[in-house]
């Protein structure tokens, strides 16, 4: 079973582009920030928004096509969608719910009940069948809710943010339980977050989706290892850097000079924090080819470690010790000097 | 705006009341008349002003029982005019009239059909007709006491589609074609000009119809329209409009 | 400088009105109270079960019911789909189009009277058609006024259900097409679920102005005992020669009004509060 999206739609002054496809087997991420237009894409794929141009194919069946003018509506799409405020409807029991794909779908009463049960049963929530949703749990909520979708067999099972509504320690169970249910569903299975910390748990690649385009896309380590855009780098932790090569010196658009061991072109320079120092006074006899001063931005305390923000030609996150904060007395406005090993900057073509 | 409300509130009352004020002028009257008594009791208006000009008279015309019930309950009214002696009965006595009640006319009952008789209704047993939709009063009205008396003169049982509040009503179905007859007045008849026409009911089933007239109030211009109605002149403008005399 | 003595204790959550608007509450309810008391006052308490014996008081009742009911459904199998459209479908003209639907609302009952017979009646614009071609007649017959009442009555179920829709979470019914559910099961299951305690209180209002209603029904429909002659007519015409029949029916009427909006309030319109129940 595989996806084949290629999605184009525009709402207002927002436009959304992206090619993406799934192959079988494999489980993608796509992350992003809020506004990116995740919703959007979703929406295009279960139907509920037509797409403007581009296709949308499951298991080689067009699903929306504007240039043939086919457009299969949402109803009649081989998709489950678990939604992220689980959005079970409110006066049927856990068990109606769950029989409410097969029942729509003509299934008789008792049979749709039947295979309902079933799948309340491997979710683990066998017991809960007569509740309201009301009575249920956050996360007992959202696992109805991927019974629900699973329950009509789809092709395509899409997840919008799953568990996002959910409180920090109930989101842990339920990421565990997705998974484990992802991994035993044979068809497609794409998702959509802002968490990376989903996007690690439940994917096997994933894409990276900002202001509606996508900027990258790969196995999770690939990206974090090369992010090729702020999003990532900031979700990853570290610094990234743009700019043309030439003769050794990185040049950024802003006008910064670095100095790296790279070839000439244009690259993607990653900075970890922890490269970073950070000093009062410029040491002339260091052998860091990398000095620059700038202004203390934020701060933010991580137990003994402390990430600083240095504001200047070159913004950058450095991570120092708290003892070494308190030594040196920072404070945010304050005047600071970095400095940086060539070598420790990691470059790789743009 | 904490002001502004209460203001405007206040302002209202007021204005609701000056309109309301009674005017104590002994020039002007209120007069309560039959519905059947429309058409004669303006021109009787009209001709009073030009006898006394200067003098005020304000008509509300509507069903004898709906006006009787009305003076009863103590409503601003100096002249009450029946159509029928019950409701006047009603009034003196709850003790609303302020002098003995003196009849000024008569009327009969009439059929009344659309213009040319269509259908070729010739008396009152051609009304019991299936093809026929028939309206008449209700029984709670002068006109509705009047028709099942000229029914049961007749010896003929009656049901209408539609039993009406009050004799215009009747007449308007009639004219506007929503029924094919009814039971009213024959000054009705003659009022509704060419709109209708209508089919005599003989003097043996038909009834007669008195109708008195009360002062209900010491208003002296009341007193002089109430002459002026059983004078000379009031009753020749009541005669033309059909009526009877008393 | 507030004082931070201690008053009198207000124990926990009630919260008192201000002064001026719990006087102004307690004028309203004794202005809805009065006409009540009035009329309890001057009932016929002895000749009571006498009069709600009589036939015309039973048949009129019976007509009521019928009438008020039949025009209630009526306004529900065509006043949701018209809440529907007017909520959910933007089309050019909807504003005109909501406004020509709510427009009997506003308007003294006996205009709706005019305007159905003029239109409806025997020489009707379109009844001289339904007569001449159906042989179906309005005027003087039950279903003239099941029509009348439910001209009067639609519009407040139209209203209260369109809002509904209009605020109920669109989400659901999405997540209801994904399951697989044509557009007309998440309508059935789905929406009209959602919206269900506004349509409840607007079948209750419908069925309530329906039950009231007198001048659209004695201009258009006519008064004949038990065909035509609903509680409203046969109250105002016993007010001519027997107001203690009017007090009776009118008191029958409060009774069954009362009983209803009191049997309905929580349960069904209370929303929210009474769904968690």
């Amino acid at each position: 079973m595989s996806l084949d999206a290629s999605v184009v739609v525009r709402l207002g002054t927002f436009e959304l582009d992206v090619e993406l496809s799934v192959e079988p087997g494999e489980v993608l991420a796509v992350l992003g920030p809020n506004g990116s237009g995740k919703s959007t894409l979703l929406r295009a794929l279960a139907g509920l928004t037509p797409i403007d141009s581009g296709h949308v194919i499951i298991d080689g069946t067009v699903l929306d096509d504007p240039d043939t003018d086919t457009f299969v509506p949402p109803e009649r799409r081989p998709i489950g969608v678990v939604f992220q405020d689980h959005l079970l409807f409110a006066h049927m029991s856990a068990l109606e719910n769950v029989a409410f794909g097969l029942r729509a779908r003509g299934v008789g009463r008792a049979d749709a009940r039947s295979a309902a049960s079933g799948w309340l049963d491997r979710v683990g929530l066998g017991d809960v069948a007569s509740m309201r949703p009301r009575q249920l749990s956050g996360g007992q909520a959202q696992r109805v809710a991927l019974a629900r979708a699973l329950a009509v067999d789809p092709a395509l099972l899409l997840l919008d943010e799953p568990l996002a509504a959910l409180d920090v320690s109930t989101r842990q169970d339920v990421r565990r339980s997705l998974r484990r249910h992802l991994s035993t569903f044979d068809g497609v299975r794409l998702l959509v977050t802002h968490d990376p910390v989903d996007a690690y748990a439940l994917a096997d690649r994933i894409a990276i989706l900002e202001h509606g385009r996508i900027a990258q896309t790969g196995t999770i380590a690939d990206v974090t290892a090369h992010p090729r855009s702020r999003y990532v780098a900031e979700l990853v932790g570290t610094n990234l850097v743009r700019g043309v090569v030439t003769d050794g010196v990185l040049v950024t658009e802003a006008g910064a000079r670095v100095v790296v061991a790279a070839e000439s072109g244009p690259v993607f320079a990653v900075i970890r924090p922890q490269a970073i120092t950070l000093s009062l006074g410029v040491d002339p006899n260091s052998s860091a080819r990398n000095v620059w001063s700038g202004i203390v931005g934020d701060i933010d305390l991580l137990g003994d470690r402390a990430r600083v923000g240095v504001d200047g030609p070159l913004p950058v996150v450095a991570e120092i010790t708290t003892a070494s904060l308190d030594e040196l007395g920072l404070r945010p406005g304050d005047a600071v000097h970095a400095a940086l090993k060539a070598t420790d900057i990691t470059t790789y073509p743009a | 705006m904490a002001r502004f409300v209460p203001t405007v509130l206040a302002g209202s009352l007021l204005v609701v009341a000056c309109g309301r004020a009674t005017d104590p002028s002994a020039h002007s009257a209120t007069v309560f008349a039959a519905a059947s008594l429309t058409d004669a009791f303006t021109e009787l208006g009209d001709a009073f002003l030009v006898e006394q000009p200067g003098a005020d008279l304000t008509f509300s015309f509507a069903s004898s029982a709906d006006l009787a019930r009305q003076v009863v309950e103590g409503a601003p009214v100096d002249v009450f005019a029946s159509a029928d002696l019950t409701n006047m009965a009603k009034v003196v006595d709850a003790g609303s009239a302020s002098s003995d009640p003196r009849s000024f006319a008569t009327n009969r009952a009439e059929i009344v059909v659309a213009p040319g008789n269509p259908l070729d209704i010739t008396g009152v047993d051609d009304l019991t007709r299936d093809d026929l939709v028939v309206v008449v009063c209700a029984p709670e009205v002068p006109c509705g006491t009047y028709a099942s008396e000229v029914f049961d003169n007749a010896g003929v049982e009656f049901t209408p589609a539609s039993y009406e509040a009050n004799v215009k009503a009747v007449v308007t179905k009639v004219t506007l074609g929503e029924a094919d007859a009814g039971i009213v007045y024959a000054t009705d008849v003659l009022a509704a000009g060419n709109a209708v026409s209508g089919v005599e009911i003989p003097s043996d089933v038909n009834v007669v119809a008195e109708y008195p007239i009360v002062a209900v109030s010491d208003n002296d211009i009341a007193q002089a329209f109430i002459d002026f109605v059983t004078g000379a002149a009031g009753q020749r403008i009541l005669a033309a409009n059909g009526f009877g005399a008393p | 400088m507030t004082s931070l003595q201690p008053g009198r204790r207000t124990r926990g959550r009630r919260q008192p009105l201000p002064a001026p608007v719990f006087a102004l509450a307690m004028v309203a309810i004794a202005f809805f109270a009065l006409p009540f008391v009035g009329l309890l006052w001057r009932a016929p308490w002895g000749s009571m079960l006498d009069v709600l014996g009589q036939q015309s008081v039973r048949t009129a009742l019976w007509l009521s019911l019928r009438t008020s009911i039949a025009a209630t459904l009526l306004a529900v199998v065509f006043g949701v789909p018209l809440a529907w459209l007017l909520a959910r479908v933007p089309f050019p003209g909807r504003s005109a189009v909501r406004a020509l639907c709510l427009l009997s609302m506003v308007l003294p009952p006996v205009v709706g009277g005019v305007a159905l017979f003029f239109s409806f009646g025997r020489r009707g614009l379109f009844g001289q058609y339904l007569d001449q071609w159906f042989g179906i007649r309005l005027p003087f017959t039950m279903w003239g006024v099941v029509v009348a009442q439910t001209f009067v009555s639609m519009p407040f179920l139209v209203i209260t259900v369109e809002a509904a829709l209009r605020q109920m979470d669109r989400r659901y019914e999405d997540a209801a097409r994904t399951l697989g559910g044509s557009r007309w099961y998440v309508f059935r299951r789905v929406t009209v679920p959602a919206v269900q305690p506004a349509l409840i209180a607007g079948a209750v209002l419908a069925w309530a102005r329906a039950l009231g209603e007198f001048g659209a029904t004695i201009t258009f429909a006519g008064n004949f005992p038990g065909t035509t002659q609903t509680l409203p007519l046969a109250t105002y015409l016993a007010l001519e020669t027997d107001p203690d029949e009017a007090l009776v029916i009118s008191l029958l009427m409060i009774a069954v009004s009362f009983a209803v909006l009191i049997g309905l309030r929580d349960r069904w319109l209370g929303g929210a509060r009474a769904a968690s129940a």
